[in-house]
């Protein structure tokens, strides 16, 4: 489903103009970044927790030159999704085989 | 009123939009519900500005019961993954954004970084990053010393832990100092992150990063100065403030240990006394009467032995057959013994509540110190 479907989704589910719904769905975004910006984490009851982690510095060979190379640290959002949802994936991808 | 992050958001949305904030919430809900149907429905969902759900399959694959040892096979299921986009890792990496990945010079002695642990930590990043922005802020040459840091070999001096950060803002300083004041002045900037070092790291990270700092206080002779006195007025505050607590800390350990040497003898006596009672009575009269004592002492004891009156009355032996009168002895548990062992072996069967209550915990194993309680038979259960 790629963003214009999603868009569409919300607009029939909520009843919004897909403008209207794209607008607010940017907003959402824009509200959630705030949190992510400032390092909090985002826990949404029934869909998961966003946090923001910090993955250190590492040392890795670069495949093209064969160069060592060191990575400096950096910070990333993850996304642990919450039981409910887990299970229910679960449960459809045995299905979808 | 706004409690959850759902809400708080809904309501932004609410005054944006001049909607109600019912219909917000409902909006910020199906937001997420279409996302979670979709994924219901095993097919990934791309949200321009935030990332890529996607629904991944796991190969079922071999592991261990960690209780029982035995071999466990955990099943071929599906996760849900997701990606964040472009401007949405930016936008998350703001702090770490100067840095770069820089290629390592051949004399830097990669084994030590090569210790770093892989994976990420466990802990978020919530509280740590005040203290980052402010000395990224600080240094203008993180970048710089950053790829000067490798050019050099590493010291052996350093291990308090520290981070990049420490290195960028410590390497303008360092320029010309010994390694002993190099010490100090890494050992209070770790105190700078002591704090985000803790909400950060695992034990893992005593690793990280004990090369880079050093390295880069004595790669930085020729980058500029300028920053050098706002530097280094913050850090001899906070040396001193390190240098007092470490005082106070000092202090307060003495003073325990004081305390716990009299509290010692206080038990030792008792102890004593205990094996001088003929009767099993633990009045405070048969107490008193038996030894000739100073006061102190008597007051001690009959604070004691109404001590172990007061755990008769624990729910888990208020309806034995026994009294704990006082510690019969005290021992160190051998390799393979435990607390309910010991107690089946010395006192009996069913006898492990008697040693829970007299040593307040449930169990003991291998090195831990042990109080064997002497016990009575209630009146109430001797022979007719």
């Amino acid at each position: 489903m790629n963003n214009k479907e999603f868009i569409g989704a919300i607009a029939l589910k909520t009843g919004y103009t897909q403008d209207e719904s794209q607008q607010m769905v940017k907003d959402v975004i824009e509200q959630l970044s705030k949190y992510f910006e400032s390092g909090e984490s985002v826990a949404v009851s029934g869909f998961g927790t966003f946090e923001v982690k910090k993955r250190l510095e590492r040392v890795m060979v670069n495949p093209a030159t064969g160069l060592r190379m060191l990575v400096p640290p950096k910070l990333v959002l993850n996304f642990k999704p919450a039981t409910m949802i887990k299970v229910q994936v679960k449960k459809g991808g045995m299905e979808n085989g | 009123m706004a409690k959850s992050v759902i809400q708080i958001i809904a309501t932004a949305i609410a005054k944006k939009h001049n909607i109600s904030i019912a219909y917000a919430s409902s909006f910020v809900e199906a937001f997420f519900m279409v996302i979670g149907d979709e994924l219901k429905r095993g097919n990934q969902v791309k949200v321009k500005g935030l990332g890529t759900f996607k629904v991944q399959t796991v190969k079922p694959r071999e592991s261990v019961n960690v209780n029982t040892g035995e071999r466990v096979l955990i099943k071929g299921h599906d996760k849900i993954s997701f990606t964040p986009d472009a401007s949405m890792k930016e936008l998350v990496n703001k702090p770490f954004s100067q840095f770069e990945t820089v290629v390592i010079n051949d004399n830097v002695n990669v084994e030590e970084l090569e210790t770093l642990p892989e994976e990420e930590l466990s802990d978020t990043v919530e509280q740590a990053d005040q203290d980052f922005e402010d000395t990224i802020s600080k240094s203008s040459v993180v970048e710089n010393s950053f790829t000067a840091a490798m050019d050099n070999s590493i010291d052996e001096d350093n291990d308090s832990p520290n981070t990049f950060n420490t290195q960028s803002v410590n390497g303008v300083k360092r320029t010309q100092e010994n390694n002993t004041s190099q010490k100090e002045v890494v050992e209070t900037d770790s105190s700078i992150y002591s704090k985000s070092q803790e909400t950060l790291c695992s034990t893992k990270d005593k690793y990280v990063d004990t090369p880079n700092v050093t390295t880069s206080g004595e790669a930085l002779s020729d980058i500029d100065d300028t920053d050098d006195d706002i530097e280094s007025s913050s850090n001899s505050i906070l040396r001193v403030i390190a240098f007092l607590a470490a005082i106070i800390i000092v202090f307060l350990g003495v003073f325990f240990w004081m305390k716990v040497g009299n509290e010692k003898n206080n038990k030792v006596e008792l102890s004593l006394q205990q094996k001088k009672l003929v009767k099993k009575d633990t009045t405070v009269s048969v107490a008193k009467a038996s030894v000739p004592d100073t006061l102190k002492h008597v007051a001690s004891r009959v604070k004691k032995v109404e001590y172990f009156m007061h755990m008769n009355n624990d729910a888990r032996i208020r309806y034995g057959a026994y009294n704990i009168v006082g510690i019969d002895r005290i021992v160190v548990l051998k390799k393979g013994q435990t607390m309910a062992k010991y107690s089946r072996q010395t006192l009996g069967a069913d006898m492990i509540g008697y040693f829970q209550v007299l040593n307040g915990r449930n169990t003991m194993a291998e090195g831990d110190t042990m109080k064997v309680p002497r016990v009575e038979l209630r009146p109430q259960y001797r022979k007719k």
